[in-house]
C-alpha cells in the first residue's frame, strides 16, 4: 500500500485545495447567481462575495434583482448582505442564516444592463398607469354632459309614454267603435219598431192578451239593450278618464324626463363625493402599486419543474423528502435599512424582520417587518408588515405617520398641498383577493392650490379652498386589488359642496330648462296627432247617446 | 494519433508499475464519466494525485471516458434513475438527502448515479484487467512481437521515430 501512496500527489491535492479555497468566493458568486436566476426567473447579480473564514461568515456585495416587467430596472437592490452560514448550504445554493444584516435596500432602480431573462415579455410602466389615472379629474355634477346625448327619441321616456297613450286610445276606439255599432244596428232598431207597431195595432180580447205578453218580451230586450248601453258608457268614461291622465302625465314628462336624465348622469347628487373624486384615483394608484409589488413578490414561490428527457449530460434530479428542505433565502432575524423612494414614499428606513424567505411554504413561518421611516420633515413614522402565504395569501400593512411636515404635495392632477402637518394611520388587509382597511388622515395648519380647468371654471372653489386650514379624510377600502372600492369622506366635501352648489345651482336650472325644451319639441308633431285621435275618440260618446235615445223613443211608447 | 498511439506502446513498454497503469485507467474511466457538477468529481481527483496512478495513461483515457460518457449518456441516466426511483432504496437516498455533504454530490442526479455505479462496479474488475493484460503483454507480447517481420518494417518507419523520440525525451 505504501507504494500505493503518491507523496507529492498529496502536495498536489493541497495545492488543489488552496486554489478551491482562494476561488470558492467566485465560485459561491456564481452559484447564488444562478440559483436566484432559477428561482425567481429574472436575472440575479452580484458584485462580489466575501467569506470570513474564521466566523463562517458570508457578505455579500451589490446584490440586484431585476425586474421581470421592466429589465432595465432593478426590483431590488441591496448594497450589503452580512449574515454568518452553513458553507455547505451555502454551496448548494441556499442563504440560510439565523442573523443578517441587509443595508442600503432599495427598490425600482436603474440598471445598466438589461435583466431579461429568455422569454421574458415586457409590460408596461406600473406607474404610468398610476399617473394616467390620476390625471383625468371630473366632477359629474360640474360638467354637464352633451345634451344631444342625452336625448334621443328611442329612449325617452316621454316618447315611450306618448307611444303607449296612443296605442290604449287606437285600441279602445277600435272596442268602442265595434260595440256602439253593435247597439246601433239598424235592423235591429227596425225590428223593435215593426214588434212596437204589431202590439198596438192587435184587437180583440185574444189579441189584446197575446199584445201585453208581446209588449212584456219586447221591453225585456229593449231593458238588456240599455244595460248594455250603460255599462258601454261606464267603460267610456273610464277610458276616457284614463286617457285625461295620461295625458297630462305625458304634458308634465318632458320636466321629470330632464330630472331623471340628469339624476342618470350624476348630477343629481353629483358633488356630495368631492374628496373621492379628488383623492380616490391617488389611493387607487397605490393599491395598484401594492398590486404589482405582490405579483412579483408571488412569483417567487413558483416550483421548478423539470423535463422528463433531460438533456444530454444534465441528468435528471429525482426529489426526494426532506426533513430540512431550504429555500433559496431564508434569514430567520435581520436589521435591515435602506430607502423607499423607489416605490414612490420619500422615506428611508431601518428596522428589523423575520423570516425573510422566497418560500414559506417551506419555513412554515410568516414574515413580518417593522420598520421605523425615517423623513426628516416627519416627526415619527413606522410601518408594520406581516405577509403570510403558507395557505392563503394574506398581507397586512400597519402604518403611523405622525407629525409629516408636508410641502408641495401633488395630492391629485388638479390638487396640491402647499403645507401641512400631516398625521395618518393606515390600516390595510389583503387576504386573497379580498381587501380591507382604514386609512385615517388629519392635516392641520393646511395650504392648498388647486390648478386645471375644473377650479379655473369655479375659481369660488379655489377661493374656497384656501380658506381651509384643516383636513380630515377616512378612506375606506373594499373590494379586491384589481377592483378596489374607495370610500372617502372628508371635510373637504363640506367645504367643496357648498361652493360647487352655489355654482352650479343658476347653470343647472337652464341646462335643465333646455332638456326640458328639446323633449317637448321632440314630442311636439306627435302631441298634435294624439290631440286628433283624443277628440275621435271623445266623439264615439256621442253614438253611445245616439243608440240610447233610439231605444228610450221605443221603450217610452210601450 | 500515432503520438498517443506511441506514448501508450512506450508506457506498456516501460518499466512503469503496471497496478499505477491500471489505476490511471480506472480513474480516467471514473472521471470521465462522472459529469461537472458533481462533489464526486473533487474526491476522484483529489484521489488520483494521492495514489499513484500514471498521469499520462490518466489523460489518455479521461479523453476516451469522456466521449463514452457522452454516448453512453442515456444508459448511464436510465441506470441511475432505475435505482433513485428504486422503492428498496428510496430509504436510503432519503436519509442521505437530509446532508448537506451528499446535496453537494448531487447524488440525485441520474446521470451522476448512473456514472458513479459504473464507475464503482468497473473500478476492480478494470483494475484486475489492466494489470493482467499490461503483465502479460511485458511477459509474452512484448518479445513475440519484436520478432514479427512488420515490427521490424515500423522500426524504420515515422511511427518509430515518433517513438524514440518520446523514449529519450
Amino acid at each position: 500500500m505504501k507504494g500505493m501512496i503518491r507523496w507529492s500527489g498529496i502536495g498536489v491535492a493541497a495545492v488543489i485545495l488552496v486554489l478551491a479555497f482562494f476561488l470558492l468566493e467566485p465560485l459561491l458568486k456564481l452559484v447564488i447567481e444562478q440559483a436566484g436566476t432559477r428561482a425567481l426567473s429574472t436575472k440575479v447579480s452580484l458584485k462580489s462575495v466575501d467569506i470570513g473564514w474564521s466566523d463562517s461568515a458570508l457578505s455579500l456585495h451589490g446584490l440586484e434583482i431585476a425586474d421581470k416587467d421592466q429589465p432595465m430596472r432593478n426590483a431590488l437592490e441591496v448594497d450589503q448582505i452580512a449574515l454568518q452560514i452553513n458553507a455547505l448550504d451555502a454551496l448548494s445554493g441556499h442563504l440560510v442564516s439565523e442573523q443578517a444584516r441587509l443595508n442600503g435596500i432599495q427598490f425600482n432602480t436603474p440598471r445598466s444592463s438589461s435583466g431579461a431573462v429568455d422569454h421574458m415579455v415586457t409590460l408596461g410602466n406600473v406607474d404610468e398607469k398610476v399617473s394616467s389615472a390620476a390625471s383625468d379629474l371630473s366632477l359629474p355634477g360640474l360638467d354637464l354632459p352633451d345634451m344631444d346625448q342625452l336625448v334621443s327619441k328611442e329612449n325617452s321616456l316621454t316618447y315611450q309614454r306618448y307611444v303607449a297613450l296612443r296605442e290604449y286610445i287606437d285600441a279602445n276606439k277600435v272596442s268602442f267603435k265595434q260595440r256602439v255599432e253593435a247597439l246601433k244596428d239598424e235592423k235591429k232598431i227596425e225590428e223593435y219598431k215593426a214588434r212596437f207597431k204589431e202590439i198596438k195595432e192587435s184587437k180583440g180580447f185574444m189579441g189584446k192578451l197575446q199584445a201585453v205578453s208581446k209588449a212584456k218580451e219586447l221591453k225585456k230586450d229593449i231593458d238588456k239593450d240599455l244595460k248594455e248601453i250603460k255599462r258601454l258608457r261606464r267603460d267610456f268614461d273610464l277610458t276616457v278618464k284614463e286617457i285625461q291622465r295620461r295625458a297630462e302625465q305625458l304634458k308634465d314628462s318632458p320636466k321629470e324626463e330632464a330630472d331623471h336624465l340628469l339624476a342618470k348622469v350624476g348630477v343629481e347628487g353629483g358633488t356630495q363625493k368631492v374628496a373621492e373624486v379628488l383623492f380616490g384615483p391617488e389611493v387607487k394608484g397605490y393599491l395598484q402599486q401594492l398590486k404589482s409589488f405582490m405579483q412579483k413578490g408571488s412569483d417567487a414561490v413558483e416550483t421548478e419543474t423539470q423535463p422528463q428527457t433531460p438533456e444530454r449530460g444534465k441528468g435528471l434530479f429525482v426529489q426526494f423528502s426532506e426533513e430540512r428542505k431550504l429555500p433559496l433565502v431564508w434569514f430567520k432575524f435581520a436589521q435591515v435599512s435602506g430607502d423607499l423612494h423607489g416605490l414612490g414614499v420619500p422615506f428611508k428606513f431601518s428596522g428589523e424582520a423575520t423570516h425573510l424567505t422566497d418560500q414559506q411554504k417551506l419555513t412554515q413561518q410568516p414574515t413580518a417587518v417593522t420598520l421605523d421611516l425615517i423623513n426628516e420633515k416627519v416627526k415619527s413614522a413606522n410601518l408594520g408588515i406581516v405577509l403570510d402565504n403558507r395557505k392563503t395569501q394574506t398581507l397586512s400593512i400597519d402604518s403611523t405617520i405622525t407629525g409629516y411636515q408636508v410641502d408641495e404635495m401633488p395630492v391629485s392632477g388638479d390638487f396640491t398641498l402647499n403645507k401641512g402637518l400631516a398625521d395618518l394611520v393606515a390600516k390595510l388587509k389583503l387576504k386573497d383577493e379580498a381587501l380591507s382597511g382604514t386609512l385615517d388622515l388629519a392635516i392641520q395648519q393646511v395650504s392648498l392650490t388647486s390648478t386645471g380647468s375644473l377650479f379655473e371654471k369655479y375659481p369660488s372653489a379655489k377661493e374656497a379652498l384656501a380658506t381651509v386650514d384643516a383636513i380630515d379624510a377616512k378612506a375606506t377600502l373594499s373590494g379586491s386589488l384589481d377592483t378596489p372600492g374607495v370610500a372617502i369622506t372628508s371635510n373637504l366635501d363640506r367645504v367643496l359642496n357648498k361652493v360647487f352648489d352655489k355654482a352650479i345651482e343658476g347653470q343647472l336650472a337652464s341646462y335643465k330648462s333646455e332638456l326640458t325644451q328639446r323633449l317637448e319639441t321632440m314630442l311636439d308633431e306627435e302631441m298634435k296627432g294624439l290631440k286628433g285621435a283624443k277628440s275621435d275618440y271623445l266623439s264615439l260618446s256621442d253614438d253611445i247617446s245616439g243608440a240610447e235615445g233610439a231605444l228610450d223613443k221605443i221603450l217610452g211608447g210601450l | 494519433m500515432l503520438t498517443i498511439l506511441a506514448k501508450l506502446l512506450k508506457l506498456l513498454n516501460s518499466d512503469q508499475n503496471p497496478s499505477h497503469l491500471a489505476l490511471a485507467v480506472c480513474f480516467g474511466l471514473a472521471i470521465g464519466l462522472m459529469p461537472g457538477f458533481s462533489a464526486f468529481l473533487v474526491i476522484w481527483v483529489i484521489l488520483l494525485c494521492v495514489l499513484k496512478a500514471n498521469l499520462t495513461l490518466f489523460f489518455l483515457v479521461w479523453g476516451i471516458f469522456e466521449g463514452v460518457a457522452y454516448v453512453f449518456d442515456p444508459m448511464l441516466h436510465q441506470l441511475g434513475y432505475q435505482l433513485l426511483t428504486s422503492e428498496g432504496l428510496n430509504a436510503l437516498w432519503a436519509d442521505m438527502i437530509q446532508s448537506s455533504f451528499w446535496k453537494l454530490t448531487a447524488f440525485n442526479n441520474s446521470l451522476v448515479m448512473g456514472a458513479l455505479i459504473v464507475s464503482l462496479v468497473l473500478f476492480v474488475p478494470v483494475y484486475l484487467l489492466v494489470l493482467w493484460l499490461v503483465k502479460s503483454y511485458r511477459d509474452k507480447i512484448q518479445t513475440f512481437i519484436e520478432k514479427w517481420k512488420i515490427t521490424q518494417m515500423l522500426k524504420g518507419s515515422k511511427f518509430y521515430r515518433v517513438y524514440q523520440s518520446l523514449a529519450g525525451a
